[in-house]
C-alpha cells in the first residue's frame, strides 16, 4: 500500500515543517498584499458596477457592453424626458458578463424594462477567465461559467488569479522587477468621472479650441484583422441572456458602435459583417433581439481615442443620433 | 499534456487521490492506465506502437528467461534490438536518411526524387525504446530476472512521468519497484515537492524567458555581432539545462511523490572539470546507456588504444544521431567524441592528471580554470547542437573572436542574472558542501523563505504560454 505512513511523523520532519511555514508564509504575503495594495480601475469599476445593479433604482432603459460602450453612450444626451437611463457597460467585459450582471439584478429586483446591448463584437471571441471568474463572478456563478465553458485550464487559471493577488497583478509586478516600474503601486485607481463632468469638462475645452483628437496609429491592432468568431461561452451566456429577458418581460435590443473607416474596411475584407448578422439574425428571428442600430456606423478618426474608443466628440455625435431612434423603442 | 500546464495539474492531483487510497496492484493498475492517457493525450494513434514495442520486448524478456540455448538467445535479442531499432529508424530516421541521400546523389549530377511519407515522430521514442531495450539487454546479460507480469512490463515503459523526456532507466532499478510495495514516506513527499517547486521554476522562468532571446537570436543566419553570438550561445547553454534539468527533476518529484526512485539525471554539469566529467554529471542516464549497451559492447578500452579511440567518437556520433535526425547533432556527436578522445590522450599520455577536490589555492586554482575552459568547450557544443544550419555555425563563430564590449552583451548578461540568479546560488552552495540536498537540511524557516521567493518570481516572472521542453523532440 503507498498510505502514508503516519500523520504524527510528519510534524517532526523539518522539510515537512518548511512546507507548513511556505504556507504560511504565502497566506501573510496575499493578505498583505491585499490589504496595502491598491487594485486596478477595472476591479474598482467592477465591483461599482456590480453594487449599482443590484442596489440603485431600477432603470428604465440599462445599456450594457464593453469600455467602448461605456465612454461612447452619454446616457444624459440619450434621455430627453424623465426616462430612467443607466449605462452599466463594464470596461474588459464581454456578453458573460452581461449575463451574469442581468442574473443579479433579476435575483434583486432590479431588472430594467429595456436592455441596450452594445458590445464590441470582438468581446464575443474571447473570455477573459482571469477577469470573468478571478474577479467580476460571485462564488456561487463560478458552478455555471465552469459547466458552460471549454476551457478548463483558462477557468483554472481565473480560479487561481482570484485567490492570489500577485497571480492577478502579475504584469504589474513584472514591470516592477524588470523596469523598476512602481506606478502601479502608488496610484489609487481614479474612477470613471460622471457623466456630467466629463461633458463639463469636454465643453470648456471647445469653447477655447483646446481639445485635440489623438492622432491613431499608423498600423491597424491585430485584434481588427481577425474574423468573427463566438467563442463558447460566449454564445452560451449570450443566449441565456436573451432568454431570460425574455422570460422576464424585458426587451433587449442591439446597438452597432461605430468604427474608424480602416477597421470597417478591414473587417469587409474577412467578412466580418456577415458574420457579426448573421449570428445576431437568428436570436432576431426568434424574437429575442431588436436592432436599436443595426448598421455600422464610420465615423472621422479625429472622433476616437483610439480604433474602437470614441473620444467625448465622438461620444457626443453617436449619442445624439441615437437619442433620436430612443423614443420608437421605448413606444415599442 | 505538459508538465508546466494546469492540465497536467489536475492529471496528477486526479491520480494522486486515487493512487493513495489503492492497494499496491490496483496502483500498479491505476500508473498503467494513467500512462497510457498521458501519452494519447499528444497522439493517441502512437498507443499502438507503444503497445507493439511493449510487447515485442515483454515476449522477448520470457524467452530470454527460459532458453539457456545461446543461439536461441542471441537470435532473441537481435530480435528486439532490431526490433526497437527499427521503429527508431523508421519514425525518426527516414525522412534524414533520404532527404541526405538525395541531395548526396544530386551533388554527383544524378536526380532522384522520392515522394515524402510524411512521418510524424512519436513523442518519447528514443527514451522508451532505449530504455525498453536496456531490459531485454540486461536480461540477456542475466544482469536480471525477465519481467512476468505484462502489466508490470508494460508500466515500466510507459511510466507517465519519465515516459516522453527520462531519464531512461534500467529495468533491474525501476522494475523491482513496480513489483514491489512502495512507500509514500514524508521525506519522499518532502523531496517530491522541493524537486517538483525547483523544476518548474527552472522550466517556467529561467527557461522560457532565456527561450525568447535564444529564439530571436538563432533566427538569424548571418550578420552576427560578437554580442549575438556570444549571448545567443551562452542563453542557450542555460536554456536546455534548466529547461532539461527542470523536467527530470518534475519526472523524479512526481515519482517521488508516489513512492518510486527514478535516477538523477544531472550532477551540476557545468562545474565539470573536463569532457568525461562533463558526460558524468549531463544526461547521466544516456551516457550511462551509451557506455553500458553501446561503448561496452564495442570493445570499450580492452581493445588497445586505437580503438579505443574509435569507440568513443563512434559512441559520441550516435549519441548525437540519438537527439535528432540532423547533421548538426551528428557534429554535436562527433565534437564531444573528439573532446574526449583528445582528452583520453592528454591523460594517457601523463600530461593531464585526474581533477579531485583539494584544499590547497593552487588546486583550486586548477580547477576554477578546468571547469572554465570546459564550459567554453561545452559552450561551443552548444553552437552545433542549437544552430538551425550550417551557414549559422560558420557564422556565429567567425563572430565570436571579435570581442566587443557592448551595450546588449552587457543588458543580456544583466538579463541572465536576474532570471538564474536562484540557479547560481543554488549551484554554488550544492558544489561547495558537496551535496546536492544541502538546502534540505537547513532550517524549516529558512527552507520556507526560499519556497516563498521561488514561488513569488514563478508568479510574475513564470512563462506561462505552455512551452514545450527541448527534449520532447527526441
Amino acid at each position: 500500500m503507498g498510505r502514508l505512513s503516519s500523520i504524527s511523523s510528519f510534524r517532526r520532519y523539518p522539510p515537512l515543517q518548511a512546507i507548513g511555514w511556505f504556507i504560511l508564509f504565502v497566506l501573510i504575503l496575499e493578505i498583505a498584499c491585499r490589504a496595502c495594495l491598491p487594485e486596478s480601475g477595472m476591479e474598482v469599476e467592477f465591483h461599482e458596477i456590480s453594487k449599482r445593479a443590484e442596489t440603485a433604482p431600477t432603470p428604465t432603459v440599462e445599456i450594457v457592453g464593453d469600455s467602448v460602450a461605456a465612454g461612447g453612450i452619454l446616457t444624459t444626451l440619450l434621455s430627453k424626458d424623465s426616462t430612467n437611463i443607466v449605462n452599466y457597460a463594464v470596461t474588459g467585459s464581454g456578453p458573460a458578463f452581461t449575463y451574469l450582471l442581468l442574473k443579479r439584478e433579476l435575483a434583486a429586483g432590479h431588472a430594467p424594462a429595456y436592455v441596450l446591448i452594445a458590445h464590441s463584437p470582438h468581446t464575443f471571441s474571447g473570455v477573459r477567465f482571469p477577469v470573468l471568474v478571478g474577479s467580476f463572478a460571485q462564488w456561487s456563478e463560478l458552478p455555471e461559467l465552469f459547466w458552460n465553458s471549454d476551457d478548463g485550464s483558462a477557468f483554472l487559471y481565473g480560479l487561481l488569479a482570484r485567490l492570489s493577488y500577485i497571480l492577478t497583478y502579475r504584469d504589474q509586478f513584472k514591470l516592477l522587477l524588470t523596469q523598476g516600474n512602481y506606478q502601479f503601486f502608488i496610484d489609487r485607481p481614479v474612477p470613471r468621472a460622471p457623466e456630467t463632468q466629463r461633458l463639463a469638462e469636454y465643453r470648456a475645452l471647445e469653447k477655447t479650441n483646446a481639445f485635440k483628437a489623438n492622432p491613431l496609429p499608423d498600423e491597424i491592432w491585430d485584434i481588427y484583422k481577425e474574423p468573427f468568431h463566438v467563442s463558447r461561452l460566449n454564445d452560451r451566456l449570450f443566449r441565456k441572456m436573451l432568454k431570460l429577458a425574455k422570460a422576464n418581460g424585458i426587451k433587449v435590443f442591439w446597438v452597432s458602435l461605430p468604427v474608424t473607416k480602416r477597421v470597417f474596411d478591414y473587417r469587409e475584407q474577412v467578412g466580418y459583417r456577415g458574420d457579426l448578422f448573421r449570428y445576431l439574425d437568428q436570436f432576431s428571428s426568434a424574437g429575442e433581439l431588436k436592432f436599436l442600430q443595426r448598421d455600422i456606423l464610420v465615423y472621422e478618426d479625429d472622433l476616437f481615442d483610439d480604433f474602437s474608443h470614441l473620444n467625448m466628440r465622438g461620444a457626443i455625435r453617436f449619442s445624439s443620433y441615437l437619442s433620436g431612434t430612443l423614443p420608437a423603442m421605448l413606444a415599442h | 499534456m505538459l508538465f508546466n500546464s494546469l492540465q497536467f495539474l489536475v492529471f496528477f492531483v486526479v491520480v494522486y487521490a486515487l493512487y493513495l487510497n489503492m492497494a499496491h496492484r490496483a496502483q500498479n493498475w491505476l500508473l498503467l492506465t494513467a500512462s497510457y492517457v498521458f501519452y494519447g493525450a499528444w497522439d493517441y494513434r502512437f498507443l499502438l506502437l507503444l503497445l507493439l514495442s511493449t510487447s515485442v520486448d515483454y515476449l522477448v524478456g520470457l524467452g530470454l528467461g527460459s532458453s539457456r540455448e545461446p543461439s536461441v538467445r542471441k537470435r532473441l535479442i537481435l530480435c528486439s534490438i532490431s526490433f526497437q531499432l527499427g521503429i527508431l529508424g523508421f519514425f525518426k530516421y527516414w525522412n534524414f536518411f533520404a532527404d541526405s541521400l538525395i541531395q548526396l546523389l544530386a551533388s554527383l549530377g544524378l536526380s532522384v526524387t522520392h515522394s515524402t511519407l510524411g512521418i510524424a515522430l512519436p513523442i518519447g521514442i528514443s527514451f522508451y525504446t532505449f530504455q525498453s531495450m536496456s531490459y531485454t539487454i540486461d536480461v540477456y546479460r542475466e544482469r536480471m530476472a525477465p519481467c512476468r507480469r505484462f502489466f508490470d512490463f508494460a508500466l515500466f515503459v510507459a511510466f507517465f512521468p519519465q515516459l516522453v523526456a527520462g531519464p531512461i532507466e534500467r529495468g533491474r532499478q525501476l522494475i523491482p519497484q513496480i513489483v514491489k510495495s512502495r512507500v509514500v514516506t514524508p521525506r519522499k513527499i518532502s523531496d517530491g515537492v522541493s524537486l517538483i517547486a525547483w523544476g518548474l521554476f527552472k522550466k517556467v522562468v529561467i527557461a522560457d524567458n532565456l527561450g525568447i532571446t535564444v529564439d530571436q537570436i538563432f533566427a538569424k543566419t548571418d550578420d552576427f555581432t560578437n554580442g549575438e553570438a556570444i549571448v545567443g550561445i551562452l542563453f542557450f547553454a542555460f536554456q536546455i539545462y534548466t529547461d532539461f534539468s527542470g523536467y527530470t527533476d518534475i519526472a523524479r518529484g512526481v515519482s517521488k511523490l508516489m513512492g518510486f526512485e527514478l535516477v538523477q539525471n544531472f550532477n551540476l554539469p557545468y562545474f565539470a572539470r573536463n569532457p568525461s566529467d562533463f558526460w558524468r554529471r549531463w544526461h547521466i542516464s544516456l551516457s550511462s546507456w551509451l557506455r553500458d549497451y553501446l561503448y561496452v559492447s564495442m570493445g570499450g578500452n580492452r581493445s588497445g588504444e586505437l580503438k579505443t579511440y574509435r569507440n568513443l567518437l563512434l559512441t559520441m556520433v550516435l549519441g548525437g544521431l540519438w537527439h535528432g535526425a540532423a547533421w548538426n547533432f551528428v557534429c554535436w556527436g562527433t565534437y564531444h567524441g573528439l573532446l574526449l578522445a583528445v582528452h583520453r590522450f592528454f591523460q594517457q599520455s601523463g600530461m593531464l592528471s585526474a581533477g579531485q577536490h583539494s584544499q590547497g589555492w593552487k588546486e583550486r586554482a586548477v580547477n576554477v580554470a578546468s571547469m572554465s575552459l570546459m564550459f567554453l568547450f561545452t559552450l561551443y557544443g552548444w553552437l552545433l547542437f542549437r544552430a538551425n544550419s550550417l551557414e549559422q555555425i560558420v557564422n556565429m563563430t567567425l563572430a565570436l573572436p571579435h570581442f566587443a564590449s557592448s551595450a546588449f552583451l552587457l543588458r543580456s548578461l544583466l538579463k541572465l542574472a536576474f532570471y538564474a540568479w536562484p540557479l547560481f546560488l543554488m549551484e554554488l552552495w550544492q558544489y561547495y558542501s558537496a551535496d546536492l540536498r544541502i538546502a534540505m537540511h537547513s532550517p524549516a524557516p529558512v527552507q520556507a523563505i526560499g519556497y516563498t521567493v521561488l514561488f513569488f518570481l514563478f508568479l510574475t516572472l513564470g512563462d506561462f504560454n505552455g512551452a514545450s521542453f527541448i527534449y520532447f523532440q527526441f
